[in-house]
């Protein structure tokens, strides 16, 4: 019975290991768009967003690659860490990194894992302390949500900033064609002496 | 069961008539009509070949919607039906279902909308609508969705009125309920005698104990999908490939050993608790839970005892509608989803109207018996986690298994395999229970359910093969909780708990039914604090527990608090656009580009590296708040263990990282985030 049931933790481990868990996803990226991108580093077993209940909406998605083997996934790490990967859009790239087990939220439970829980008798000097820790558990909580926040402003920052970048250089290539086109660069180079551009 | 060919000879015979209809009152409509030895009666539905291609292998599924002879005399052709068109996923566009969740292989798409492709109308030559046979292996369609021709789009919501059919046609039938009673009185008192015919005393008792199980799992499971009837998604066309005979016997067999031995009131809960599910529909698993746990079923058998046989043989009708589809597709020549109550009562009869299907029953017979059996001894031995959950003290299993199921039914969830499997584990209990006896042995008992088995097929009974429940649609059932304020998050959980684990500890320790659901470890979450979203039975249940968990302390194994609220989760919706996406200047192509690595002599791979700079900081202060707050857990557990004797690994591995506190205070002030905010925060 034991075994049976370490098997399939084993099992579990398994898959665990060749899932990449690929982050910095668009929410408007559909699985299949995914699923291309990454079968270009191998075939790709299976893909699952992972859902966002309690952060802000705005976060970006994080998604469970399955990959055929363990050897593919670390390859599709190796590869997206240093290449910056685009999935649905740039040029903001998506991270991959190793799934976690509590990634999976149907995972199988450990095998021979007992879990005992108890209830603090209120007189006792263990309570307080507990309330404490309870309270710690709100605050690491409300921390964790501002740091996130804190990450969209600067990357709602980020992302104006750039898209004024493309903006500009976008309109100075514009400019660039035009005065090409119009042949006024030409007239300019001659004027000038200088070796004309080639007309298009 | 050879395909029907030497079209020329076949019998044709008009069915009952309906009414006369057309322009010029001269076409007569029929309710039935019988072909090659089949009935082929409204509502059904049969495969039917193209007859341009009549070397193609592919067969289309279609409902006959109606049913008419023109009397005109000159007319080619007058014998015609209209079939409704069901779509199988492949002959659907693969653009169009591109963004449909979970497109089963089996399922099929109901034809609804306006526009060509809804419904044909198909000429009654002799040689047209031909049913041919299919291999076993496909025998299994799904229907819940309609797929509209108008618009192409895979719906999920199915019209009132589809091709001018009512709905209520096309889905299994809600009002013939009490048709088959008479006769399964008489099939069970026959049962009855075939269990006296079996080894006596205990050993008898508890072979005939399980195989009632069994088959009562799978017609809960059928059940189930019956009750899905009620519920939106109308998923319950789901045919599994077996016959419904099983449940059929199981349900004489329940008022045949009550009838014989009298003493068997689990098995009176059963058929009870299952009659009860019909009724309400809502509370289905929880019922049918109790009774294996034999401690809560007492009110549900008080109701419903003395409606036992009726409540069987309401199982069993539902079942047999099934049947008649498995049964059907088993032969392959016809399949019928929408049996009419008249037709229902002569199946269960005995089906001596139609001598010619019971022959091809027959001879499928064999081929689906191994592998039932087999089925269910994997299921059986699939049963190993709930046994164990057995060994565990006071009433685990209850704990589990209704926790399990009652939520999810609440909100009519489709997953037949969490209960199938559970059912199974529930009986593999109630065997252990059993087990006391002198002379129960496990072999026999096999034996005997392999040969219970082999007479239902023989007996020709409708058997219901066991198949796993789908998916239950989670997002559904807690959008539904958190309106109904019973949604609660349960924080400071250790990271690695299962849904199952959660679900136990809420169980024992608060004595509260529920289902829970870890959240899902990501770069947004705190790594060491685990969270689940749980969703108990009512909103009084959920405040309780918060208030419990509020005012005491529950302190889980590895020294953490439990810390409970309700919880508030983002709305479903179109997601906000993504910051950090550009989108080209030039509008090419509505298509997502395609995903590659960029070039880094390019201004992409500029910006992209500074989004990588953005998200390495962000790490890191992440990294450094946690570990900050890492530090400060790591003490109070260094306190706490002086009184406290628990220690885990967990609180070992925080131990063995000391603090890093001091040498990440530069990199913190310099991630350009406000400490005196934080501070103001924490």
């Amino acid at each position: 019975m034991a075994n049976r049931e370490e098997e399939k933790y084993d099992e579990f481990l398994k898959k665990v290991r060749r899932t990449v868990y690929v982050d910095e996803l668009t929410p408007h990226a559909p699985k299949s768009v995914l699923e291309s991108a990454f079968n270009q580093f191998g075939t790709v077993k299976d893909v699952r967003f992972l859902p966002n209940y309690l952060g802000p909406k705005e976060l970006p998605i994080g998604a469970l690659v399955e990959m055929e083997t363990e050897e593919k996934a670390k390859a599709v790490i190796e590869t997206v860490s240093q290449f910056p990967f685009m999935v649905g859009g740039m040029p903001r790239p998506v991270r991959a990194n190793t799934a976690k087990p509590e990634m999976f939220c149907d995972r199988p439970r450990k095998p021979g894992r007992r879990i005992q829980c108890r209830w603090i008798d209120p007189s006792s000097t263990e309570y307080e302390k507990a309330k404490k820790a309870k309270r710690l558990v709100l605050k690491h909580t409300a921390e964790a949500a501002f740091v996130t926040k804190k990450q969209l402003e600067d990357a709602e920052k980020l992302a104006k900033q750039q898209s004024e970048t493309v903006t500009t250089h976008h309109e100075k290539i514009e400019i660039i064609d035009k005065l090409i086109n119009t042949g006024v660069a030409q007239k300019l180079a001659s004027r000038y002496n200088m070796k004309s551009l080639p007309y298009r | 069961m050879g395909e029907p060919t030497g079209a020329k000879d076949l019998e044709f015979k008009w069915g009952k008539k309906r009414g006369i209809g057309g322009v010029k009152k001269d076409v007569q409509f029929y309710e039935s009509f019988t072909f090659d030895g089949d009935e082929y009666c409204l509502y059904d539905c049969v495969l039917v070949a193209d007859p341009s291609e009549p070397d193609s292998d592919e067969l289309f599924i279609g409902m006959i919607i109606k049913i008419w002879e023109k009397c005109n005399k000159r007319a080619k052709t007058p014998r015609h039906v209209k079939l409704l068109w069901f779509y199988k996923p492949s002959e659907i566009s693969p653009d169009i279902l591109e963004g449909v969740p979970d497109i089963l292989a089996n399922e099929l798409f109901l034809a609804s909308g306006e526009g060509l492709g809804v419904a044909n109308i198909s000429q009654l030559d002799k040689r047209n609508p031909q049913p041919t046979d299919e291999e076993i292996k496909s025998a299994n369609f799904v229907f819940r969705r309609a797929f509209d021709v108008g618009t192409c789009k895979v719906v999920d919501t199915i019209d009132d009125k589809v091709a001018g059919v009512d709905v209520q046609f096309i889905f299994n039938r809600a009002d013939s309920k009490k048709e088959a009673t008479a006769l399964q009185k008489v099939e069970a008192r026959i049962n009855g005698n075939l269990d006296s015919l079996k080894p006596n005393g205990l050993l008898a008792c508890g072979s005939v104990r399980t195989a009632e199980d069994k088959p009562i799992e799978s017609s809960d499971c059928r059940e189930n999908s019956c009750g899905r009837k009620e519920g939106k998604e109308k998923g319950h066309n789901q045919l599994a490939t077996e016959k419904p005979t099983l449940a059929e016997e199981r349900s004489n067999k329940d008022s045949g050993v009550q009838e014989g031995t009298g003493h068997n009131k689990h098995d009176s809960r059963e058929a009870s608790g299952s009659g009860g599910n019909h009724c309400d529909g809502k509370a289905q698993e929880s019922e049918v839970k109790k009774q294996f746990t034999k401690q809560k079923a007492m009110p549900a058998e008080e109701r419903y005892s003395n409606s036992c046989e009726a409540s069987g043989s309401r199982v069993n009708h539902s079942n047999s509608k099934k049947a008649q589809v498995d049964d059907v597709k088993k032969q392959l020549t016809k399949q019928k989803s929408l049996p009419a109550e008249e037709r229902l009562s002569k199946e269960s009869n005995g089906l001596d109207d139609r001598p010619q299907k019971k022959q091809k029953l027959d001879g499928s017979v064999t081929v689906p018996n191994g592998r039932n059996t087999n089925i269910l001894q994997k299921i059986s031995s699939d049963g190993k986690r709930d046994l164990e959950c057995f060994k565990r003290p006071k009433d685990r299993v209850p704990g589990d298994e209704v926790s399990h199921e009652k939520p999810s039914f609440a909100k009519k969830n489709r997953d037949l395999g969490v209960s199938v499997s559970e059912g199974k584990d529930a009986k593999t209990a109630t065997e252990k229970g059993l087990s006391k006896k002198p002379s129960f042995d496990g072999k026999l008992l096999k034996r005997a359910e392999d040969k219970m088995l082999a007479d239902d097929y023989e007996k020709n009974y409708q058997v219901i093969e066991v198949r796993p429940k789908p998916e239950a649609p989670w997002e559904e059932s807690v959008r539904e909780a958190e309106k109904e304020e019973k949604l609660v998050l349960l924080q400071n959980l250790d990271p690695t708990y299962t849904s199952d684990e959660v679900q136990d500890i809420v169980y024992s320790a608060l004595n509260e039914q529920c289902t829970a659901r870890m959240i899902e470890r990501t770069s947004y979450t705190i790594s060491h604090i685990g969270q689940a979203l749980v969703i108990f039975n009512s909103r009084e249940a959920a405040e309780r527990a918060i208030v419990r968990l509020d005012e005491g302390c529950l302190l889980l194994s590895n020294g953490r608090p439990l810390v409970a609220a309700f919880a508030k989760i983002n709305p479903p919706g179109k997601p906000p656009l993504f910051c950090g996406h550009i989108k080209p200047h030039k509008p090419q192509r509505d298509t997502m580009a395609t995903s590659r690595c960029s070039q880094p002599n390019t201004l992409e791979f500029e910006m992209a590296m500074e989004w990588c700079l953005h998200r390495t900081r962000s790490d890191h202060t992440l990294e450094t708040v946690l570990k900050t707050e890492t530090s400060r857990t790591v003490h109070y557990y260094i306190r706490r263990k002086n009184t406290s004797s628990s220690q885990t690994v967990t609180e070992e591995i925080l131990l063995s990282n000391p603090p890093a506190l001091a040498r990440n205070i530069p990199a913190y002030a310099a991630s350009g985030l406000n400490r005196t905010t934080l501070l103001y925060i924490v």
